[in-house]
Order: structure tokens, then sequence, then C-alpha cells
């Protein structure tokens, strides 16, 4: 269908589009012929190429455990986030009174509070705490970073939500957990995964907070990339961001087909 | 028969207002009752406490004489209809219908079977599979039909559920709920503000004003016997003549509308004092070309206008004493014609007099 209603003119706002596009990502692809330098440093390939920083990847240079690191750290952040700012989500939705407004409010302050300011009194309270260099440690600071953007996402899924789908739900005989699990989350389902991956990414990210308060025990890749560049220009981190390029693209693409196939599914039947 | 559902003194205050005034009302088992009334009446606050979504102030409300004033709705055991009938986007017909089943535990093949014999009954057992944005206004409606009988309620509330629907299919709706009703046994509570549906389709209406009951009673009662102006102008349209009422004998009452006299049988009327209103509806006016073929009570006029509606015919006449009247006529007559001067006429036993004189125009024509 898409291909009917193209039409092949070149108009302004089609080269201003394009100009747009390579903006964006013409600087990001640059990273891909670096990773292929088979010099020791950040460098052009120029007529040699080599595999050998991907090598340096899987190699014993520490990056396999710092991936791991990273995964298990944003994965529980993630899901910690997720659980608290959907739950919150919803009961603000359901009352929201003075109280889950003026909570909310509180919710969002990690959004708008300088990391380096997170970063330095978490260091001072884990210090006491006994949390500094443990994955409990980064884990709740990095929920506590994601779930504004859970609340966020929720609250925008639930905005359009028929409030009386819950009323007929009670009415139908539903408690309000049976209610919550099998109407308003599946509803609020795109919102959730949003806001899932946001979180997700967040903690990916964050490397302000991590530096602060975690050495060697808690090792993420944000952190050992910083490392890495702060030490010798490794082109092994060129070859990173080249791999997590093509990691995000597989992505879209399986999610463009998935959603291509529901669609066709919905259509037919 | 026994009864039902019953209100005692319901207050519903938000803040100062009164959203429910000291309502009480019993409803039988197996009754298809109405609740009619103009927007902020009342009713759809009163459908939602009997639902268990709004909490009265003050007073009781109880199921077969056991108080369910504050149980919380999922323990009710009540079906609702709601207004855009909320199904589950994401559940398919047959999954919307199961799950009050499925909240319920009812065994698979038990629910199975309910679910086959509901979806027969609302005639929607080909489309079982699809979802709710894949069905026409009428259908969905059907599904929230099913959905909310298919676990034998003992009430059903239903808010307005015709209202999103076009007139044909409306009719035809009314007629299906109607059937569905005599077939279940259940009692119906059904708030409209559409006064035709009322009329049709109940047992009983109570016409809500401003958090009261204004009247309670059988179709035939409310129209014939309107028991104010309110009500008189909310259910079809109405006459009304500013009277006062000059004397009374054993069979009849007179009245004056300016120096114009008339009289209505004694049986049928309060007597009153003060401004009174004269409530006469169009149908039971009869229009005459003399004044000998005219009833007893009668006044001239010239017709104004005419409107034809198929099955009748509703004529303007401009009275001198009593200004614009409007007058049904059948199709049997001569039709009437605009310019024509002719005599209103009309038995005594037609009119009720009513405390009063109507506000301004007549707001609740629908």
């Amino acid at each position: 269908m898409q291909s009917e209603l193209r039409r092949p003119t070149v108009s302004f706002s089609r080269v201003v589009g394009w100009m747009s596009v390579c903006f964006l990502i013409v600087p990001v692809l640059v990273v891909v012929p670096v990773s292929f330098t088979p010099k020791r440093y950040l460098s052009w390939p120029g007529s040699e190429w080599s595999l050998r920083h991907y090598e340096v990847l899987v190699g014993e240079g520490g990056w396999l455990s710092s991936i791991g690191d990273s995964l298990i750290v944003a994965t529980a952040a993630a899901v910690l986030a997720l659980a608290m700012g959907t739950l919150f989500a919803v009961g603000h939705w359901r009352l929201n009174n003075g109280v889950t407004r003026n909570l909310r409010l509180f919710l969002l302050l990690p959004m708008i509070v300088p990391p380096i300011v997170h970063a330095v009194a978490f260091y001072q309270a884990w210090a006491v705490l006994k949390l500094l260099d443990t994955y409990p440690g980064l884990i709740l600071v990095h929920s506590m970073k994601a779930l504004p953007f859970v609340v966020l996402s929720v609250s925008a899924s639930l905005i359009n939500l028929d409030p009386r789908l819950e009323q007929a739900s009670r009415s139908l005989g539903a408690t309000s957990r049976e209610t919550l699990w099998l109407i308003i989350l599946p509803q609020v389902r795109p919102g959730i995964i949003a806001g899932a991956i946001f979180a997700f990414v967040t903690s990916w990210d964050e490397i302000i907070v991590a530096i602060f308060i975690t050495s060697r025990e808690v090792y993420t890749l944000p952190k050992r990339i910083w490392d890495g560049i702060f030490d010798n220009i490794d082109p092994a981190i060129a070859a990173l961001g080249t791999v997590m390029i093509l990691l995000t693209a597989i992505g879209l693409v399986v999610k463009d087909r998935y959603e291509k196939a529901r669609n066709i599914k919905i259509g037919a039947s | 028969m026994k009864e039902s559902l019953a209100f005692d003194s319901v207050r519903k205050a938000y803040g100062g207002f009164f959203a429910l005034d000291d309502v009480s009302i019993d409803i039988k088992a197996g009754e298809f009752m109405t609740l009619l009334g103009p927007s902020g009446s009342g009713k759809t606050t009163m459908l939602m406490s009997i639902a268990g979504f709004v909490e009265p102030t003050s007073g009781s409300i109880r199921l077969d004489g056991k108080e369910i004033t504050h149980l919380p709705p999922e323990k009710r055991n009540f079906g609702v209809v709601f207004q855009g009938y909320a199904l589950f986007p994401h559940l398919t017909v047959r999954e919307n219908v199961f799950y009050p089943l499925r909240v319920r535990g009812v065994p698979k093949a038990e629910a199975d079977a309910k679910i086959r014999s509901m979806l027969e009954i609302v005639q929607l057992d080909h489309l079982a599979e699809r979802y709710p944005k894949q069905l026409s206004g009428g259908q969905q409606q059907r599904v929230a039909l099913a959905r909310a009988m298919v676990f034998s309620p003992e009430l059903l509330l239903l808010d307005e559920p015709l209202s999103a629907l076009d007139r044909a299919l409306r009719k035809d709706l009314q007629r299906e709920l109607k059937d569905l009703h005599e077939r279940l046994g259940t009692t119906f509570i059904y708030v409209t503000h559409d006064q035709e549906e009322a009329l049709s389709m109940s047992d009983r209406i109570a016409i809500l004003r401003d958090g009261r009951i204004e009247q309670l009673g059988r179709p035939e009662e409310l129209y014939e016997k309107p028991a104010s102006i309110f009500a008189a102008n909310f259910l079809g349209k109405s006459n009304f003549l500013p009277a006062r009422q000059v004397g009374c004998d054993d069979r009849f009452v007179t009245y004056a509308v300016g120096d114009h006299r008339f009289r209505l049988d004694r049986d049928g009327v309060r007597s009153l004092d003060g401004d009174i209103s004269i409530v006469l509806r169009p149908e039971r006016l009869t229009l005459h070309s003399s004044e000998e073929a005219a009833p007893d009570n009668r006044m001239a006029g010239r017709i104004k206008g005419v409107s034809y509606f198929g099955q009748l015919y509703e004529a303007i006449v401009e009275t001198e004493v009593a200004g614009d009247l409007l007058v049904s006529a059948g199709l049997d007559g001569p039709a009437p014609r605009a310019g024509e001067t002719v005599w209103v006429g009309w038995k005594t036993n037609v009119g009720v007099a009513l405390p009063g004189r109507p506000e301004g125009a007549d707001e609740a024509y629908d």
C-alpha cells in the first residue's frame, strides 16, 4: 500500500528530511570503519582491515564480564523500577488525589536532580550502609533513576484507558487484584514495554553514579568504556559500538516484522 | 411478587449537593423498572449505587431484605451494561463473555456450555472469535448484554445501553431487550433519558428530578395522570391551560381560563386553589368544523400550522382564550389545513389539574 502512495518527486521537505537523517546517523556510523582498524589506537582503517579489536571483546580484556555486569544491573533495575512504577501509576490513575499527585512529583525528581548530586549523595549513604561496590547498591540507585520513565510511560497509556473497564470488571465479579492483572495491565502493555526499555537503557547507559559507587566488584560496561578511553583510546570501544548498533538494528527489524505479521493477522480474521 | 431491591431514604451528597436526596423505592423481582430523567437528575447515581460504585451518604439499600449498602461491587452478583458497553478490547467476544465465569472459577465444560447458549440467545455465536473493535455498535451492545447475563445475575442494570445507536437499530434492540427480559425473568433496572423508550419497555417508570423521585408508576399512569407539571412535560407532549377552579358540584369541577369556562369529571381531579394548570394531551383534543359538533368543553381557534407524521397530523391551533394548542388528529377525518377556523374540543374525563404554572418554555421536550 505504501509503494502506491509514494510519488517520485523531489520536494524541499524531502531534502530536509534526508539531511536530518544523515545528520543523526552518519556520526554514529563513523565507529563502524574505525572498529576495523588494524592499529592499536582509534584511527581510520585505510587499506588494511582487521578483526583484532572484535577478538579483544570476547577475549580476556574483561569486556564480556562487564557486559554481564551491565546486563545483571540493568535487568534487575528495570524489573524493580517496572514493578514500583507501574503500581504507582495505576494507583495514581485510580485515586488521583492530593497525596498521589504530590507523590508523583516526588517520584519524578530523579529526572530533575543532576546526576552528580545523586552520585555524591549515594556515595556517602552507601558508605554508611556498606553498599558501595555491590550489585544491590548499584541496582537500587539505577532503579530509582529509571522510575520516572516507567511512571511517565505507563501513566501515558492509562490516560486513554476507559475507567468503566475497571468498573465493568468489578461488576462482573473480579476483585481489584484480578482486575489489575486481567484487565488494566494488558491494556497498558505498550506503556509497560516502553517503560521497561527506557528503564533498561537508563541503567545500561549510566556512568556517573557507577564511577562513584563501584570499583572492581561491579564493573559495568559504560565504566569500562570510560576507563578504556581514559587510558589509551582503545579501538575495542569502536568494535563494541558497532556490535551495539547492529543489535539495535536487528531489534528494530524484528519488531517491525512482528508488528506487520500481527496487523495482517488481525486484518484477515 | 416478592420484593427484590429496596431503597430506604438513600442520600448521596457531593459537598453540599445532593445527587440523591431521600430516595425510597421498592423494585419487585422480575420487574422492568426504568429510571427516567434529564441529565443531572440522579438516575445514573442511583444505578451506580445499586451496582456498588457509589456509596450512599446515608440510608440503606437492601436485596431481598439483606443489607447491601456497603457491599463492594464484585460481591453483589449484579450484571451491569455500561453506557458505551465497556467491553474488554484485548479479549475476544468469547473471552469477554467468559470473564465473569473465569473469575468465579466455573469449570471449563460448564462455562463453555453457558457461553454458547448465551451467545445463541443474543445471536452472536458466529462472531465469538472477533475482537470488540471488529463489531458494529449493535453487536457490541449484544456482547455487553451476554457478558452481563451469563453468570445469571440477580439484577441486570442497564445504563443508557441504546443511546449510542441509530434510531432504527434502537427500535430493534428495544424489542430484543424486552423479549430477553420476558424470557429470563431477571429484574431489569434501566436508565434512560428517552421517554419513548421508557414508555414502550417498562413495567414501571420512576421519573427523577434533582435527586428525587418525582413520580413512580406504570407507563399508562404516568402518561395519563402526571403528578406534576415537570412529569407532564417530561413524558410526552402536553398543553397547559392556565386556569383557576371556580366551582365544584357532585359530578363536575368547573374551571375558568380568563372568562372561558369548562368542566372536568370530579372523580378524576384534585380540588385545588390558586393558580393551576390543566394538562391536556394533544391526542385527547379533537378538531371540529362547527360549534354544534364539538363536545361541551370547546374553544374556538384558527389553525396556524400543520405537520404530517405519517401516522397522524399535528396541528397548532391559535386560540384567543388559551394561546396556542397542540392537537393531534388521526388520518381518518378530514386533513386539517392551515388557516381554517376550527373548534377544539375535549371530553370531561381527559384533563388533569395540577398546581402551579409551567416555567418558561417547555424545557423537557426531547
